[in-house]
């Protein structure tokens, strides 16, 4: 719609609009608009030239878009209308006194339209986010509950593929004194897990302070953290709060509830051949991805008494986590995607107090000896900073 | 002037056009249902790339139009995909907004623009926005089942699936025609309201009454 044009006092305001009369062809024509000293005028598309005087207009707003504005005389046989930009305007600059009470009517009009659109938007925007949010809540939970319903078997193929795939970050550890010593502590541990995972541990040459357990049971523990470790029962715990991460089937969740996340996005937009690469690539990274804060405090509260229950210290997790805090920045703990540390030493120190404490287990190896075979020995600190949220580094999942 | 005739009215109409040498018109994708050899077809997107993506998924409208011209002359039918009733509107210096899926064809001096429909008419599944044909010259536009001119000063009532076409003078409201239970236990769902003057051009069946009562008896 164009807008006004230029406009004097011989050359008033015009606008695009249109004009209803009984005798036009199809009583209705398109009309240059034209807010004139004493009238508001048409001309029309067939040539018929049509003046309604202020003194004797009705104004309303109205029409598809709500800001059409009509001028019709008393007896409602003329109407002169139009929507363009500024001829309201214009009209409350030429109509003085005459028009004055409709005008204000109009514009309290569009006062409480505007408010009555404002709300309009707010509810649509608040419905829409609300069913994204509760859409996005209850396909996770329910893609959660799909993914337990399946067989450990499944844990199993995607953990060994990613196992397959994954850097190794480092050499394997062949070195049988070490891992003798790391598969005597799995043992003690697996036998307390429920018996449809089997346990297999691999030990990696490198500086990373952690250790993690793939979906399946395969497990994956870094020298740095060994050499950290000042007891078997600091890499018990460790161990026995990864494997309940496996037991508790956290990784195949939140492939499930990534995976269920992102198909449904693909389905929205219509990408159906996206899917099948996307899949492939999901799979291997809902494994390595950080678990939630719920989930690493589950795996806290079930396997410490796996720890406590083979013989070994509970509390030691607690005390391995601190000094892997050491040096990092302190995040609040509501930022965190995981349990800060010290919460969760104080949670596990109050665990352990309810265990019933079980013999000291007598283990068939010095912890000293196994150390001093690690190819970087205790002591020797790595340049590298502490990684603490990841098995391997960028992707992996640990003790965090 | 190019003539213009609509044949079987009002179940089966179509529109027979005789193109004179020089004439064109511009047609829904899909609506040729035969033309002389002497007629040239081109096919382009109706105002650019992004103006054709808005009408295909904001304004539920193909993204394509047909272009028919000839050196010539010869004969141009075209048709819509439902049974039911044609008309023509011609526009002189006015403006008409169609429904989705009523345009079928316009001389070239008609504009084709989108036009605002509002949430309402969203949550009514017409879509955001509507065709909306301006300027001057015919416009041709279908209905399923038969077509109804209703000339409004005042309000009017129609049942959202029955509205075609409406003049841009005329507001549109959508609401219900009572109270929530009675309103769909009545099975009349959402209705529109057009308010001031104008025209409205209404269909007397309704696509989706037909779909419900198909489904009804699959099941």
């Amino acid at each position: 719609m164009p807008a006004a044009k230029n406009s004097s006092l011989l050359d008033p305001p015009s606008f695009a609009g249109g004009v209803f009369r009984a005798d036009l062809p199809n009583g209705r024509a398109g009309a240059e608009v034209t807010v004139g000293l004493y009238a508001v005028k048409a001309h029309t598309s067939t040539g018929a030239d049509i003046e309604i005087p202020y003194g004797r207009c009705h104004l309303e707003q109205g029409g598809a878009s709500g800001r059409m504005v009509f001028c019709r005389d008393q007896e409602r046989t003329v109407t002169i209308f139009s929507e363009a930009p500024g001829f309201l305007a214009a009209l409350t600059a030429a109509g003085g006194v005459a028009l004055a009470g409709p005008l204000a009517n109009i514009k309290r009009a569009q006062t409480t339209q505007r408010k009555a659109a404002g709300r309009l938007w707010l509810v649509a925007a608040s419905a829409v986010l609300l069913l994204l949010a509760g859409g996005y809540v209850g396909l996770r939970s329910a893609a959660g509950v799909a993914a337990r319903a399946l067989p450990v078997s499944v844990d199993r193929k995607l953990g060994d593929a990613a196992y397959a795939a994954l850097p190794k970050q480092g050499p394997l550890v062949t070195d049988p004194v070490v891992v003798n010593a790391v598969q005597d502590i799995v043992s003690r541990l697996a036998v307390l897990a429920p018996p449809t995972f089997t346990f297999r541990v691999a030990v990696v040459d490198s500086e990373i302070k952690n250790a993690f357990c793939l979906p399946g049971g395969q497990i994956v523990v870094f020298t740095g953290l060994l050499a950290l470790a000042e007891s078997p029962s600091e890499v018990a715990g460790v161990l026995a709060h990864e494997m309940a991460h496996a037991v508790l089937r956290h990784g195949i969740e939140r492939v499930a509830q990534t995976m269920g996340v992102v198909v449904a996005f693909q389905l929205l937009i219509g990408d159906v051949a996206g899917l099948a690469a996307l899949g492939a690539q999901l799979a291997q990274e809902g494994l390595l991805t950080s678990y939630s804060r719920d989930q690493e405090s589950a795996a806290d509260l079930h396997g410490l008494p796996w720890t406590n229950d083979a013989g070994f210290d509970a509390q030691a997790l607690g005390t391995i986590l601190l000094r892997l805090d050491k040096g990092t920045a302190l995040v609040p703990s509501w930022l965190g995607s995981h349990p800060e540390p010290r919460q969760r030493q104080a949670a596990i120190a109050s665990l352990s107090r309810t265990l019933t404490r079980r013999a000291p287990v007598v283990l068939p190896f010095n912890w000293g000896e196994v150390r001093a075979h690690l190819p970087r020995p205790a002591g020797v600190d790595s340049k590298t900073e502490v990684n603490q949220d990841a098995g391997v580094p960028d992707a992996g999942e640990g003790i965090q | 002037m190019m003539q213009a005739q609509i044949k079987d009215k009002a179940a089966f109409a179509n529109v027979h056009l005789q193109l004179q040498p020089g004439d064109s018109v511009v047609a829904q994708a899909d609506a040729m249902s035969r033309m002389s050899a002497t007629i040239d077809m081109t096919t382009r997107m109706a105002g650019g790339f992004f103006t054709a993506l808005a009408r295909r998924f904001l304004g539920q409208e193909s993204m394509f139009m047909n272009t028919f011209t000839t050196q010539t002359g010869g004969e141009l039918v075209l048709t819509q995909p439902t049974p039911g009733d044609i008309d023509c509107v011609t526009l002189n210096g006015t403006s008409l907004y169609l429904q989705p899926g009523a345009f079928i064809a316009c001389e070239p001096t008609v504009a084709l623009g989108l036009g605002w429909a509002g949430l309402a008419s969203f949550i009514g599944k017409e879509g955001l926005f509507r065709l909306k044909v301006s300027g001057e010259g015919r416009v041709w536009f279908g209905a399923y089942g038969g077509l109804v001119t209703q000339e409004i000063n005042g309000e009017l009532l129609v049942d959202t699936a029955h509205l075609v076409a409406y003049e841009p003078t005329l507001r549109v409201k959508m609401g219900l025609p009572g109270g929530l239970f009675s309103s769909f236990l009545g099975g009349e769902g959402l209705i529109t309201r057009l308010q001031g003057q104008g025209r409205a051009y209404l269909q007397t069946r309704s696509i989706d009454g037909l779909a419900a009562w198909t489904n009804a008896r699959l099941y």
